[in-house]
């Protein structure tokens, strides 16, 4: 898979691209409106991440030519301004979602992963994970070939995990991205734990190995 | 006071006190000069009275007491103010006489003159002109009066209606202020103080609006910076217990910002008036679907949520804010709620009201929808949540309060 990521801020940009350079993604990144377009003339990319607040040109103008250039590409737009405006304007252009900043780093890999699912796959493959196999099309998932019976929480809670294999992820990222802004309303977590502790009983129960592991003082992690 | 009354005020006192001075001046004058002229006339009979004797003595008509068992008594001359018994045309009567009493030695005998002129013409003379004066300035005054209350009045008008249009001024609408013409100097340069000085405010605030919403947005770049090195740090194998501490504080203060930038980016986009289109809403399906939302954070509390749902009420909203309205004061109903307290929801075309369980507010209903204030002790709320609340219902009219009653905090919104 390859993307390319078109953000002005360095160290953003630099953050971005490690972090999904670790998901066998291949990132080229452009600091300016100018390097993006010349990039977007050159080659194609599956998903581009595109912030629109660029110092030498407007990102929904660059959206406008990324249609032209390669139709087929998934575009994520990231900005700093929570504007619904902005966000109708640039989802009436052809963008396929659209994320906020500041945004967690597991959200935005996230996002990227099932944009790419929604465009190459047409959402019918699974996503397999050693014994563990998800299909977020029927939103179903077997562990050791057994059907687990998971209510809507605890499925993206794990879609969310297996996207996130092998990461860090705080609760307060788990929550939103479950709850979505309604979490910044509440000011407790627990029931995360309840959600938590439910899908590992229904994977144990099959066999398979817990692979959820709880990271002191951070989090939780899922992988081996 | 007003000024009308308090100008009235001073004139119609000073009035009575020149009324009463100037007429009391006229009365004693014209008395004064009345006298003289009578005293004169009563010297100038006593004299022709005295020549009589002297030359066509004896003199019959008039009894002449005798004076001379009496002490010889020098001559003298006084006058005195007298009140005579007379019967007139059958009445009885005492009558006002100015009296001259002279006592006269002639051809060497003590004559005593008295001659005496009524004073009833006069006083009948005296008290007309005096009224009729009085009536003259009573008139006067009582135009002036009415004159100038209605040139006071005509040229207050345009004063007035500029204080009513000022009281409705509000930085917050855009409509620039409309103030009455008028023809008096000192209100016109008043008049066009006052739109500079609006105009001042208006820009100031639109200013400082815009700078807050700037400065909300520049601040989102550096928030993405923190939060996505942290999270890349979080990655890292091996840390210490204490790096993971500060990793970890840094994290969540790094939430809190962002958090409270959102909300205040929120709260200065509804006072911009950015969510302007409106639609229908049946807020019973926008109240359930959140309640299916905060399904998770209600069963962690035990709280029982009761409906008394009319069917299908409506309100004209915009649909984005109508949701933040919800989830707030839902949010708020659980965050303040007890354990296994809970909630009871009535809607209806008038109203709709959220009331939860909960301990009595430490501070007053009416400071509970300003920015920051907040009750609970939690470090995580930042108080804004009634604020966007209260400031949605204001952007629309509606009408907002907050009461405590038997343990029961009830928030309800008048459509």
């Amino acid at each position: 898979m390859k993307l390319l990521i078109v953000e002005d801020e360095i160290e953003l940009l630099n953050t971005i691209s490690k972090y999904l350079k670790k998901e066998e993604f291949v990132c080229e990144t452009a600091k300016t409106y100018f390097e993006a377009e010349d990039k977007l003339a050159s080659y194609k990319y599956d998903v581009v991440i595109l912030d629109i607040g660029l110092p030498d040109g407007n990102g929904l103008d660059l959206l406008k030519k990324i249609k032209v250039f390669s139709p087929e590409s998934g575009v994520l737009i990231v900005s700093a301004k929570n504007s619904l405006d902005d966000k109708l304007k640039g989802l009436d252009l052809g963008a396929d979602d659209y994320i906020t900043k500041p945004f967690h780093l597991a959200e935005l890999n996230s996002r990227v992963n099932s944009l790419i699912r929604r465009r190459n796959f047409k959402g019918n493959e699974s996503i397999v994970f050693n014994e563990i196999e998800i299909n977020p099309n029927a939103k179903t998932v077997k562990a050791n070939e057994e059907s687990l019976d998971l209510t809507k929480k605890e499925f993206y809670l794990l879609l969310y995990f297996i996207t996130n294999k092998n990461r860090v992820l705080t609760k307060e990222a788990i929550a939103e991205h479950l709850w979505g802004d309604n979490i910044d309303l509440v000011d407790n977590f627990d029931f995360i734990y309840t959600h938590m502790r439910n899908l590992r009983k229904k994977i144990k129960k099959t066999g398979a190995n817990d692979y959820l592991q709880t990271i002191y003082g951070l989090g939780y992690k899922f992988g081996e | 006071m007003k000024l009308i009354q308090k100008t009235k005020r001073t004139y119609i006192l000073n009035s009575i006190i020149i009324f009463i001075v100037s007429t009391t001046v006229i009365y004693f004058t014209l008395k004064n000069i009345i006298t003289k002229r009578q005293d004169e006339k009563l010297l100038w009979d006593k004299e022709i009275i005295g020549k009589k004797i002297k030359y066509d003595y004896p003199l019959p008509i008039f009894d002449v007491e005798d004076y001379e068992s009496k002490i010889p008594v020098n001559d003298t001359v006084y006058f005195k103010d007298t009140l005579i018994y007379q019967v007139i045309n059958g009445a009885e009567k005492y009558e006002m006489y100015r009296q001259l009493t002279s006592i006269e030695t002639l051809h060497g005998k003590t004559y005593k003159i008295i001659t005496r002129s009524s004073d009833v013409k006069n006083q009948d003379f005296f008290l007309a002109i005096t009224v009729s004066v009085g009536i003259v300035i009573l008139l006067l005054i009582v135009t002036v009066y009415f004159v100038n209350t209605i040139i006071m009045r005509n040229a207050w008008l345009p004063f007035y209606e500029n204080l009513e249009i000022l009281k409705n001024f509000s930085v917050e609408n855009n409509r620039p202020i409309h103030l009455q013409k008028t023809k008096i100097d000192e209100f016109q340069e008043l008049n066009q103080s006052l739109i500079k000085l609006t105009d001042k405010i208006k820009s100031d605030f639109t200013n400082l609006k815009e700078f807050t919403e700037n400065a909300s947005h520049e601040m989102q770049t550096p928030l993405a910076i923190m939060q996505s090195k942290l999270e890349m740090l979080m990655q890292s194998e091996n840390l210490k217990k204490d790096q993971i501490h500060q990793i970890k504080a840094i994290y969540l203060a790094g939430q809190r910002l962002s958090k409270l930038n959102k909300t205040l980016l929120l709260l200065s986009k509804i006072e911009n008036l950015q969510f302007k289109e409106k639609e229908e809403i049946l807020f019973n399906d926008t109240i359930e679907r959140h309640l299916e939302i905060f399904d998770d954070f209600l069963l962690n509390k035990k709280i029982r949520v009761i409906k008394n749902f009319a069917t299908n009420p409506k309100a004209k909203a915009n649909p984005l804010l109508f949701d933040m309205v919800i989830s707030n004061l839902l949010s708020n109903a659980i965050k303040h709620n007890v354990e296994h307290g809970n909630i009871t929801i009535v809607t209806n075309d008038l109203f709709m009201s959220f009331s939860n369980s909960g301990k009595p507010l430490n501070i007053s209903s009416d400071s509970l929808f300003e920015r920051f204030k907040k009750d609970s002790k939690s470090p995580d709320s930042f108080g804004l949540g009634l604020a966007i609340v209260k400031k949605i219902c204001d952007t629309n009219n509606w009408k907002i309060n907050h009461s405590f009653i038997e343990y029961q905090h009830n928030i309800t919104i008048y459509f």
